[in-house]
């Protein structure tokens, strides 16, 4: 073979690993290797120096000041007893745990690796779930907190209405793709811009609601003085942008539905509460779960409304995870920030990993897909 | 009565439905209208109260648009013209290296020894802490712990190991999205630092790359597993390589695919802030990072800011309707649902 | 050029695939690799182009051992089931394909292909898309980019089995016909017996990975090696008998039939094939039976028999009732009339008798 031929047989041969290795290496450098790096940092102090800076080994001193320490307030929140509210989100943690736990036992098919996950998934739920009951009182959340409410509380009205969208908008109406374009934008348009526009729309003198605002009694109220309402404006600002997103992948589950068995159950007899229930959101529900899981992936990163819209405040009220980062990096507390984004990637990675095997693997494993 | 055709709704429902849908649609587009609107009230007008249409309650005045793009020029047009560099930029690399990584894992068979990823991984922590214990400088570390690799993983080449597959693979490069960017964004921007690339195009560039190439991988392994197979099989036969297939076979025939992740990508881009925030200053400032420091100092001057909101969502918003009549084509959900 | 299966075998996994499949095809012959799905007949094939590796045994292509060669190397065509067209190119762009790759000038291109086009009657069609072409012009597109680049060897993957029943009947004439005229060697993947007795200068027969016999057409039909190649060759299948053999005689409940071979056998099955019995009078016959139906091919009438000692069947009009009687089958002429349910007895005449023992094998004197 010549010179060339044998240069052919060997690209040939190793394309594969030609083919694969630029997105490798990315993900080495720029990925994996900042993992680390990260790691380092969240336990070390970071100090400017004459010539540059200096990194000293510190332990978890960054995470106890987080957890225990100085900066609890900001991260966990402010300790006080459970409101009733409080009471009722653990009640209902628990009875999630509960089913959790059942329905392993019940699987039977009981592995050690299987136990360790749930011991650390259901622990990790139970520990935040507490965390947010007991600094519910005077509504002063840490960023933990925070980013939990806007997690939970943000993709559960978003699926909702999303889902509520498609499954309008999948029924034998006219104008579908006008409604499918119309409602598809938001989701592309800058976050920062939707931040300030709702900063916009949400003032309540000179918005475009305050007639309303006036009406109700509300003129004078500032809703970014209050840490309810801001957040609550942040949510409808991330509803408002991601609502969307559920719309259309549902939307496409929705006009997916097998065709033939609803006719066969109509022409049984079925009413549409039946179908619905026995054909349609089996059909669904693994489509459901996956997008459910794809939006808090999402949710957990959220930082451009929080930032631009209220800037974290009132004070902290608004603050997420990642945002607290951000800010703990500008005051040059780099050992800090590391630690709250260390502890946002441990959260996030707990929740999705078991949202994924509890709820998405065995929705699919019953519609038979893998 | 007439009889009613199995799935006819009645009109009432009918009324319920499409009211409901119109209300939403006037929800999706009165932001985007009191936005564009405000752009050209003067400020005055915004003092007064809300002024909901043009012509009739107000007058418009460009005088807001021919402050931001005359009397702020260029300062309006180098964070416009990153922005425009960089998302395009990126875009390209983000769709060549996914595609190709893609292609691989949907085609290719890889399977690498779980061995050589743990030793890989002790090397790279190796790397890390003779950095971080400030012995030797960055380069020589890096050396040692390519080195360490190179040398343990040739010595143990014989000891069989379990091994991983082509959806392990997968399954990792996808789930980098998983990781929030701010945990990565503080080592990388020290590391820029150190290189001395802070708060140039390269630097974000390579960043979004990074971080928008899972999801090219993501999208485009969907398209190329559903290529006929025997296909490429004939090309082979009939002599051709497998970059000759990649290029003359299963791209063209994955147009749709690739056009609407580029558009996907290329939104994600334009619209990405925190990486931006992190690594970037003054040279390579990118609209998002304009808007919102802009906030900071002009933040009750809803006029000047709604001007740098329209055209910062402007070319999104186009792009987006593009991208949507690919979509409604039944594209990239498959990869969603499957 | 020869093509040579040297004891190869493949597993996928633990799953085998193929064992020790060793054949010879020798230059310009037309090998037909018969079998049912699963019976690693496409897998056979896939490897000797490439696509496939071996797990052991080598494959050769004239007197190269190409096992390690890669598929672009070993100068062989295929003709895939799909066809494989690529949809984004024309027709012509299609059959040229393999020499633009190899770098052939264009004008070069152009004469080669004109003349492959001319010869399966394409140069009409140059400049249509796959997307515009009927099935049976898809089929020549495909075999003109095999033909053009005049390989060592034509490997088929069931080619004709997407066309409809005229069609195949057409093209395998065609294809007999242009693979005479041009002499190169052709390996054809088919699980239709009928495309395999009319094509192939030598079939054979694979099942469950395994080579059961490899003969000329004749061979495999006349002097079939096995029970299974007995069975699979024919149509209607060879019927079989179950029972003992003793005193020169085969018998079961249905009769005794005379063989000739003194052997003294527990178990053996007798196997007829249909043309060579008659329905005769049952009281003077070899076998009798009860005449379950008679169905009117064309140029003769196919009677089934019920023989006797089989299961009884009787049809309740339940569903899941459904069982099928286990029959003979005899060829009789074609003005043959009798009632159903007739006593009727068989007569089989000695040369058409093939013996196989208890587990399949053949039974030669």
């Amino acid at each position: 073979m010549t010179v060339s031929e044998r240069f052919d047989g060997f690209l040939d041969r190793n394309a594969g690993r030609l083919f694969i290795l630029p997105a490798v290496l990315l993900i080495l450098a720029f990925s994996l290797f900042p993992l680390i790096i990260s790691a380092w940092l969240a336990v070390s102090r970071f100090k400017i120096g004459r010539d540059g800076f200096t990194l000293t080994y510190i332990g978890e001193l960054n995470f106890k000041k987080l957890f225990t320490g100085s900066q609890q307030f900001h991260f966990l929140g402010t300790f006080s007893s459970i409101t009733l509210t409080g009471w009722l989100i653990l009640l209902v943690t628990a009875l999630l745990i509960g089913a959790g736990i059942r329905q392993w036992l019940r699987s039977g098919r009981l592995t050690v690796l299987g136990g360790i996950g749930r011991l650390i998934a259901f622990g990790t739920l139970a520990a935040l779930a507490w965390v947010f009951a007991s600094t519910l009182q005077d509504g002063r959340l840490g960023s933990l907190s925070t980013t939990l409410f806007y997690v939970v509380v943000g993709v559960s009205l978003q699926f909702v209405i999303g889902t509520g969208l498609a499954f309008l908008c999948a029924q034998d109406i006219r104008g579908r793709s006008f409604f499918r374009l119309v409602f598809f934008i938001p989701l592309m348009v800058t976050p920062v811009g939707i931040a300030y526009t709702f900063r916009m729309l949400a003032d309540m003198s000179l918005g475009p609601f305050s007639p309303l605002w006036k009406a109700a009694g509300f003129g004078d109220f500032s809703w970014a003085a209050d840490p309810w309402t801001a957040r609550l404006v942040i949510v409808v600002g991330d509803s408002w942008q991601w609502i969307p997103f559920i719309f259309i992948i549902m939307l496409a589950a929705f006009e997916s539905q097998p065709r033939d068995e609803i006719e066969a159950a109509e022409l049984d007899g079925a009413g549409p509460w039946r179908v619905f229930r026995d054909i349609t959101w089996p059909s669904v529900a693994p489509v459901a779960a996956t997008v459910v899981l794809i939006r808090v992936i999402e949710a957990f990163k959220i930082v451009d409304l929080p930032n631009v819209l209220t800037n974290g405040g009132p004070g902290i009220a608004t603050e997420s995870l990642t945002l607290h980062a951000f800010i703990e990096w500008r005051a040059l507390n780099l050992g800090g920030s590391a630690a709250v984004a260390y502890t946002l990637l441990f959260v996030s990675t707990v929740v999705c990993v078991a949202f994924f095997q509890l709820v998405v693997r065995p929705m699919r494993q019953a519609r038979g897909q893998a | 009565m007439r009889e009613r055709r199995l799935g006819e709704m009645s009109p009432l429902t009918k009324l319920v439905v499409y009211t409901l849908l119109i209300g939403w649609s006037l929800v999706v587009l009165f932001p985007l209208y009191w936005v564009v609107i405000t752009s050209v009230k003067l400020p005055g007008q915004v003092g007064d109260g809300p002024d909901y249409l043009p012509f009739i309650d107000f007058m418009p005045s460009l005088h807001a648009w021919r402050y931001i793009f005359v009397d702020l020029g260029s300062d309006t047009f180098r964070p416009y013209l990153n922005s425009l560099i960089i998302a395009s930029t990126s875009t390209v690399l983000a769709m060549s290296v996914g595609a190709c990584a893609a292609y691989a894992l949907a085609r290719l068979h890889f399977r690498p020894r779980l061995l050589s990823i743990v030793l890989f991984l002790v090397a790279l922590g190796i790397g890390v802490w003779m950095i971080g214990s400030g012995l030797v400088g960055w380069p020589i570390a890096a050396a040692s712990g390519l080195a360490i690799f190179v040398i343990s993983v040739l010595a143990l080449s014989r000891v069989r190991s379990p091994r991983l597959g082509n959806a392990d693979i997968l399954f990792w490069v996808i789930s980098q999205r998983i990781l929030p960017p701010v945990v990565a964004a503080l080592p990388i921007y020290i590391m820029f630092q150190q290189i001395g690339i802070l708060d140039t195009h390269l630097a974000i560039i390579l960043t979004y790359t990074t971080v928008n190439m899972p999801i090219v991988v993501w999208l485009m392994y969907d398209f190329f597993a559903s290529i006929p197979i025997d296909i490429e099989e004939s090309a082979e036969l009939d002599g051709a390589s497998r970059f000759r297939i990649f290029r003359e076979m299963v791209l063209p025939l994955a147009k749709p695919g690739l056009a609407a992740t580029s558009l996907l990508v290329l939104i994600l881009s334009w619209n990405e802030y925190l990486l931006a925030l992190f690594l970037s200053t003054a040279k390579a400032q990118t609209i998002p990072l304009l808007v919102a420091a802009q906030n900071a100092t002009r933040g009750p001057q809803w006029w000047y800011m709604s001007v740098l909101i329209v055209i910062m969502i402007v070319p999104v918003v186009l792009l987006t309707i593009l991208l949507q009549r690919l979509i409604a084509k039944g594209l990239l959900l498959g990869a969603v649902k499957g | 050029m020869t093509v040579v299966l040297d004891r190869v075998s493949k597993s996928f996994g633990r799953v085998e695939v193929l064992r020790e499949l060793d054949v010879t095809t020798g230059d310009g012959e037309f090998l037909v690799l018969l079998g049912a799905s699963g019976s690693g007949k496409t897998t056979a094939l896939r490897m000797i182009a490439g696509l496939e590796s071996t797990t052991s045994g080598r494959v050769l292509i004239g007197e190269r051992d190409v096992t390690q060669v890669l598929p672009k190397n070993r100068d062989v065509a295929m003709v895939f089931q799909s066809y494989a067209l690529y949809p984004h190119k024309s027709v012509a762009e299609n059959i040229g394909y393999p020499l633009r790759v190899r770098g052939e000038s264009r004008g070069e291109i152009d004469r080669q292909v004109g003349e492959v086009a001319a010869q399966v009657q394409l140069d009409a069609l140059l400049e249509r898309y796959p997307r515009q072409l009927s099935g049976g012009q898809r089929q020549r597109v495909a075999l003109a980019r095999a033909m053009v680049r005049r390989p060592a060897a034509f490997l088929m993957d069931e080619p004709l089995s997407n066309l409809d029943a005229k069609l195949r009947g057409h093209m395998r004439t065609e294809l007999r016909r242009m693979q005479h005229d041009l002499g190169i060697t052709t390996v054809y993947v088919t699980h239709d017996q009928i495309e395999a007795m009319t094509l192939a200068d030598r079939v054979a027969i694979l099942e469950q990975g395994v080579l059961q016999q490899l003969g000329t057409p004749r061979e495999i039909y006349e002097d079939p090696a096995n029970l299974f190649v007995a069975g699979f060759i024919g149509s209607p299948p060879m019927n079989q008998l179950h029972g003992r053999h003793e005193n020169g005689r085969f018998v079961n409940e249905a009769g005794t039939i005379d063989t000739g071979l003194q052997r003294t056998l527990d178990r053996v099955t007798l196997g007829i094939r249909p043309e060579d019995c008659r329905i005769v009078d049952a009281s003077t016959s070899a076998l009798s039976g009860r005449l379950y139906a008679l169905e009117l091919i064309g140029d003769h009438v196919l009677a089934s028999v019920t023989l006797d000692g089989s299961v009884p069947v009787k049809h309740t009009g339940k569903t899941d009732a459904f069982i099928t009687a286990d029959t003979f089958a005899v060829k009789m002429p074609k003005d043959y009339a009798a009632p159903i349910d007739a006593r009727v007895g068989i007569d089989v005449a000695v040369e058409g008798i093939r013996l196989f023992s208890g587990d399949g094998e053949r039974l030669r004197r």
